[in-house]
């Protein structure tokens, strides 16, 4: 054997043992890649496993949503309904108390001066009209004199004749007056426009009236309770000036 | 410890009215029926709230809250307005003088309730 053929041994056998090497080292990668994709196949299990889970627990959690969301609806339906039964309770509660205030202020004194004086306390402060005058029948029955007023001429509203118009229709039929609208807000602008003429009713006698010539500013119209008021004034105030006269010793008109 | 409220009105009929509206809640009412009447129940009772009336004889509602609002004992004590005259420049002065807020005449008992709970709750 030739130095040469000894030298190409030695490098063939060193190329192999190299080559070895290099195997045993692929050999290690490739089982730690095994191992790796072992581990991450698993781990790939596990989460498909839990958003599998998040899944059915989103759909669960969606599924109350919707059920809550229904219940809440109901609930505000609910809340709404009640709320509007309050105001509506408190309406009438205010209704209530309006009418009880007119009727037992009406009823507490047979003064006359003190009757009209509550009488005036009420078309201001519940009717809510600062324009109005309180009339009675004359004792001949054929006129109305003028016997409390605020905030219109005293002097033109003294005596009315009861010829035609609201009034004396008021007077004649005992039916309440009441305008199709109220007129405009400046009372220069409307004067002697009725809003409502009340008739002071004894039995089925007109004993007086009511005539109302503006409302309040901040009042646009008149309002349901106004009407029961109306009502009670006719039945109640009529009575009660009657009474008033007749225990004040003077003529009991009408 | 109920709430006291002084209500000063020269009517009958609206202290009534108020006090029927008021009596649902947990306060103590207590009333005067003129300008100074008011000025001495406040300085008595020291309330926690004032409804005040504006059109009242010999001292207004206007010059009760500016005297109410100069004495020391009454000067934080709110004062709600109650005025037949909703026009806005008596709105105005009524702020002006120190009121806290106001309430026009007809009486809404919820408007008023509210304001009420507004200054002493419930």
């Amino acid at each position: 054997m030739t130095d040469e053929t000894r030298d190409s041994d030695a490098q063939h056998s060193e190329y192999v043992r190299k080559l070895v090497r290099e195997n045993q080292a692929l050999e290690s990668s490739k089982a730690d890649l095994e191992r790796d994709v072992g581990r991450l196949v698993a781990e790939k299990t596990a989460l498909d496993e839990q958003i599998s889970s998040l899944r059915s627990q989103l759909s669960r959690f969606e599924n109350e949503q919707r059920v809550l969301g229904e219940k809440l609806a109901k609930v505000r339906a609910e809340w709404r309904q009640c709320s509007s039964r309050y105001v509506e309770v408190e309406e009438q509660n205010n209704h209530l108390a309006n009418l009880y205030v007119a009727s037992y202020r009406l009823h507490e004194s047979l003064d006359k001066e003190e009757l009209l004086k509550v009488l005036q306390e009420i078309i201001i402060n519940l009717i809510g009209s600062e324009e109005f005058a309180i009339f009675e029948r004359s004792p001949a029955g054929d006129s109305l004199d003028l016997v409390a007023s605020f905030g219109v001429d005293q002097k033109r509203l003294k005596s009315l004749d009861l010829g035609s118009g609201p009034v004396a229709e008021t007077v004649r039929t005992g039916e309440m007056y009441l305008a199709e609208s109220v007129p405009d807000e400046d009372p220069a602008a409307r004067r002697d426009q009725l809003i409502a003429c009340i008739p002071l009713r004894v039995a089925d006698r007109v004993h007086g009236v009511v005539a109302i010539f503006g409302l309040l500013v901040q009042k646009k119209e008149l309002e349901p309770l106004d009407y029961e008021l109306f009502d009670l004034l006719a039945s109640h105030a009529g009575a009660s000036l009657h009474l008033s006269s007749i225990a004040g010793g003077g003529d009991s008109r009408g | 410890m109920s709430k006291k409220i002084l209500l000063v009105d020269d009517s009958m009929t609206t202290l009534m009215m108020e006090k029927m509206i008021l009596r649902k809640g947990p306060y103590d009412l207590v009333t005067a029926s003129d300008g100074e009447e008011a000025l001495d129940a406040a300085q008595r009772e020291l309330p926690d709230l004032i409804l005040l009336d504006v059109v009242m004889p010999k001292m207004d509602g206007f010059e009760v809250c500016k005297r109410l609002k100069e004495i020391p004992e009454t000067k934080d004590i709110p004062i709600i307005m109650v005025t037949t005259r909703g026009e806005p420049e008596k709105v105005e002065r009524g702020y002006e003088l120190g009121c806290s807020d106001y309430v026009t005449k007809p009486i809404d008992n919820l408007e008023l309730m509210t304001k009420v709970r507004n200054f002493v709750g419930t």
